[in-house]
């Protein structure tokens, strides 16, 4: 039994690497966005990408679903997108008697890998209406709910809060996202890379080398990693911190801080730090995967208040100054 | 052995490890603060005495507190979980003993926690406890040590509490002992009569003295420099009243010459003013009751009234009154100046009295003194435990012959009497063998000394004042004393050599004056009368102790 799940992690772990050596054929020098978009796959939620326009935010996600032998769908967020325009809607058809029936027609939410292209450019409206989708994975139009296929996983792409044209995500729908990335400019070498790449012929196309089942499968072998408590507290007190005006707050957290992260801060946590333990060949999760990965899982968790806004407060900031007075067990 | 086992018992041994290592951590750092305060105290001493009392409860405290800090270090043992963590800490294990540990209480079956638990007992399996809980003398152990050798080196080091003054002006706490304190009594009880009788400012003066000098405010060196002052009062009084004894002699002798008052008279020669006050007050009583009174009475008080020495104006007045009362044949004038002279005869005996009291008291303050010095010096050469604190600091050894600051010295007199033997060279010193105070001016003259210490000088052996006579005490100056004082003799030799070759001007002058002294103004006193006037602060008794005291000493040439 243990050979075999030794065998287990041995899988898991190549699969993972080449998934990630494909999307590396086309994007270069985004390793931990890649890491980062897989874990959120394996751990059955969705990922943001923060980014200015031009970074290959959209072709690191078309990439990722090149290699990955599910269906893709985009979506571009625009101000006047409606939410029938991605969930689908019931239109009228006749039947070969010439009846006129109300058929469902779905959307582009419909697939298994979901790229919301910019998504803060569409209204909050449309924007809530993922959130079933993202969570429950199911869509609901009129009074019929349809079951979409797993794995069902939403990247979403937003540009800097700042730009204009640009509507704030709710809060209900960040903490849907497993983790937010921020896509930061390539270095140099990356850029020769990329131009290398991109400006000559033969550009380089990934393999799908992964389907959905086989990634249900990692998915279950992400479950079945064993935490102790020890470093489950861990990853709660660093969650508990977070909340204002509590005996576990940090002081950042009282003064800056309008909401904390939810319970699905920690499960994020916990489950993003069982794939980084497989990643790294060991069953057990350590406080320094739960660590690597606390910033990305609750940054957009973690609500400013007016005081922070003002003094441009970075979450990162406080996130940082949690993690380094929170004693590790 | 299982996974589990050997889990466990890697834990105990780390754990084991991890709290010798703590415990040696703790018990350097609190031994070298302690260590510390107890240097630190150490070295207060060496300046400060802080006596036997202070020093026994600051170590008492010491120790408690030591053994306090020791039980409270021991503390709990390390838990295995606290031991886990460490071995993550320390091997960089990433949690992963933390996390075995906690499965293993856990008796979960789950084939992914067997296998956590079988890689972590191979990992544990690989550890070298011993090097990652090596045995480290952290530094704090080399600064208890470092302190340690030098609490040890003070502790042991030749140098006395109190060694190095830092407050030289400072008066030391005197704890006297039992029998000083009754003669700070008897003292006291003294004074206050003499005051009853005739207050004087000798008596303020020394009642002062004496109230510093039994709370301890004056250091006994300065209470015997006071003394000195307070004695000159003294003598100057002791003058008085020999004149005035003198003239109630003569008084006397006069008085005699009558029938009336030849009792009256022969009272005043025998000293006995009491009986001769009386006497007068019943002729006063008989003349009021009108007897005749004789003839040759009114001669007998007019000669009388002629002694009008210092302190008998009052007595002479009112015999010259008697007389002129007689020669007017007025008896009540004659009976209010018999009455009146036996009033003033009454007054001049309170007057003696008081003299003689202050006499005696002062003679107790010596052996007060000496008592006080003599203790510091048993104390300092025998080290007895006396109380710390009746030893003064930067104190040497006195001895009753010792050269310090106020110690008496050969042919030392007092400064007041008719001193003549001057200038003369401390080899050749001798004591004079006669009263007179012959050779006492040379402690006024010797270079270096003091000649207002000349009283507390001798005081290490003799009191002075007529009226006391205590025992000889010969004990002092024998064995190791006199052979420390041969040294110092044989320094203070040199040291006056140099110096008498350039004689100070002071000195001269001091000698001019000595020369000048109204006391040494010829006088047709009686050889008795001189010896009561100038009296020698060597008594006749102790005369041949001393002198053979310094042929003892004396260097070969």
């Amino acid at each position: 039994m243990i050979v075999e799940l030794d065998q287990q992690i041995e899988l898991f772990q190549r699969r993972f690497n080449l998934v990630k050596t494909e999307v590396s054929k086309v994007i270069v020098g985004y390793d931990e966005i890649i890491d980062g978009i897989l874990m959120g796959l394996l751990a059955r939620g969705h990922v943001l990408l923060e980014g200015v326009p031009g970074l290959g935010k959209t072709k690191l996600v078309q990439t990722l679903s090149g290699a990955l032998q599910l269906r893709f769908s985009r979506i571009q967020f625009t101000p006047d997108l409606m939410p029938a325009d991605i969930t689908g809607t019931n239109v009228i058809q006749q039947n070969d008697a010439g009846e006129k029936l109300l058929q469902f027609q779905p959307g582009p939410l419909f697939g298994n890998i979901i790229l919301a292209d910019e998504i803060n450019r569409a209204t909050p409206k449309t924007q809530s209406a993922l959130l079933e989708a993202m969570q429950e994975k199911t869509v609901t139009v009129g009074k019929e709910s349809y079951q979409l296929e797993l794995p069902f996983f939403v990247l979403a792409t937003q540009n800097p809060l700042e730009m204009e044209g640009t509507y704030p995500l709710p809060e209900a729908q960040l903490d849907r996202f497993f983790m937010k990335l921020r896509v930061d400019y390539p270095s140099i070498q990356s850029m020769h890379i990329i131009l290398n790449r991109t400006t000559r012929t033969g550009e380089p196309m990934p393999e799908r080398v992964l389907a959905g089942p086989q990634i249900l499968e990692m998915r279950e072998t992400v479950l079945a990693v064993p935490i102790a408590r020890p470093v489950q507290e861990y990853a709660v007190r660093l969650v508990l911190a977070t909340h204002p005006d509590t005996p576990e707050a940090h002081a950042m957290t009282n003064q800056y801080v309008r909401y904390g992260a939810s319970p699905r801060g920690a499960q994020a946590l916990v489950l993003g730090g069982k794939i980084r333990a497989l990643l790294h060949n060991r069953v057990h999760v350590s406080a320094e995967d739960i660590r690597a990965i606390t910033l990305s899982v609750l940054r957009h968790r973690v609500l400013l208040n007016f005081e922070g806004e003002a003094e441009q407060i970075e979450t990162d900031a406080i996130l940082e100054a949690i993690l380094r007075d929170t004693p590790e067990p | 052995m299982s996974d589990r086992e050997i889990i466990i018992e890697s834990l105990a041994k780390a754990g084991s490890r991890i709290r010798t290592n703590r415990l040696i951590g703790r018990f350097a750092r609190a031994l070298s603060i302690f260590i510390a305060i107890a240097v630190f105290v150490t070295a207060v001493n060496i300046f400060i005495p802080l006596g036997r009392t202070v020093l026994g409860a600051f170590w008492v405290l010491w120790l408690l507190a030591l053994a306090a800090d020791v039980v409270r270090n021991l503390g709990p043992r390390t838990g295995l979980s606290e031991a886990a963590a460490d071995v993550d800490r320390e091997a960089r294990l990433k949690d992963e003993v933390v996390s075995a540990y906690w499965f293993l209480n856990q008796n979960a079956n789950n084939p992914w926690i067997d296998l956590q638990i079988r890689r972590a007992a191979a990992t544990v399996r690989g550890l070298d406890i011993r090097g990652l809980y090596p045995r480290i003398f952290p530094p704090a152990s080399y600064i208890a040590a470092g302190g340690l050798v030098l609490l040890v080196a003070l502790n042991f080091a030749p140098i006395e509490p109190g060694a190095i003054d830092l407050f030289p002006s400072a008066p030391p706490e005197i704890d006297a002992p039992l029998e000083t304190e009754e003669l700070f009594d008897e003292i006291e009880e003294l004074l206050d009569r003499a005051e009853e009788l005739q207050p004087s400012q000798s008596i303020e003066e020394f009642q002062a003295l004496l109230e510093s000098l039994e709370n301890s405010e004056v250091a006994l060196e300065e209470a015997e420099q006071q003394m000195e002052d307070v004695e000159s009062l003294i003598d100057e009084g002791n003058l008085t009243v020999a004149g005035i004894l003198e003239g109630l002699e003569e008084v006397g002798e006069d008085l005699q010459q009558s029938e009336d008052t030849q009792m009256a008279g022969q009272g005043l020669i025998e000293g006995n003013l009491g009986e001769a006050a009386s006497e007068l007050e019943e002729l006063a009583e008989e003349i009021s009751a009108g007897r005749e009174p004789a003839s040759d009475l009114d001669d007998a008080l007019r000669e009388a009234a002629g002694n009008r020495r210092p302190g008998l104006e009052e007595l002479a007045s009112q015999l010259e009154a008697g007389a002129a009362g007689l020669d007017s044949e007025n008896l009540e004038a004659v009976e209010q100046a018999l009455v009146g002279s036996a009033e003033s005869l009454n007054q001049l005996a309170n007057i003696i009295e008081s003299q003689r009291l202050q006499n005696e008291a002062a003679a107790r303050m010596d052996a007060l003194q000496d008592a006080l010095r003599e203790a510091q010096a048993e104390t300092e050469i025998s080290e007895i435990d006396l109380p710390d604190d009746l030893i003064t600091p930067n104190d040497e050894v006195q001895t009753p012959f010792s050269t310090g600051e106020g110690a008496p010295q050969p042919g030392e007199g007092d400064g007041t009497g008719n001193e003549e033997t001057t200038g003369q060279d401390m080899s050749e010193l001798d004591l004079p063998s006669e009263s007179g105070g012959e050779g006492g001016a040379q402690a006024g003259e010797a270079p270096g000394q003091n000649p207002e210490n000349l009283n507390a000088d001798a005081n290490g052996l003799i009191p002075m004042g007529y009226g006391y006579s205590p025992e000889i005490n010969e004990g002092a100056a024998t064995s190791l004393e006199v052979q420390l004082q041969e040294e110092l003799v044989e320094v203070m030799l040199d040291e006056i050599a140099s110096e008498t070759e350039e004689e100070p001007q002071e000195l001269s002058s001091r000698r001019e004056a000595s020369a000048l002294d109204y006391r040494n103004a010829p006088s047709d006193l009686t050889p008795a009368q001189q010896g009561l006037l100038n009296p020698d602060r060597i008594p006749r008794e102790y005369q041949n102790l001393i002198k053979e005291y310094f042929e003892a000493i004396r260097t070969e040439q």
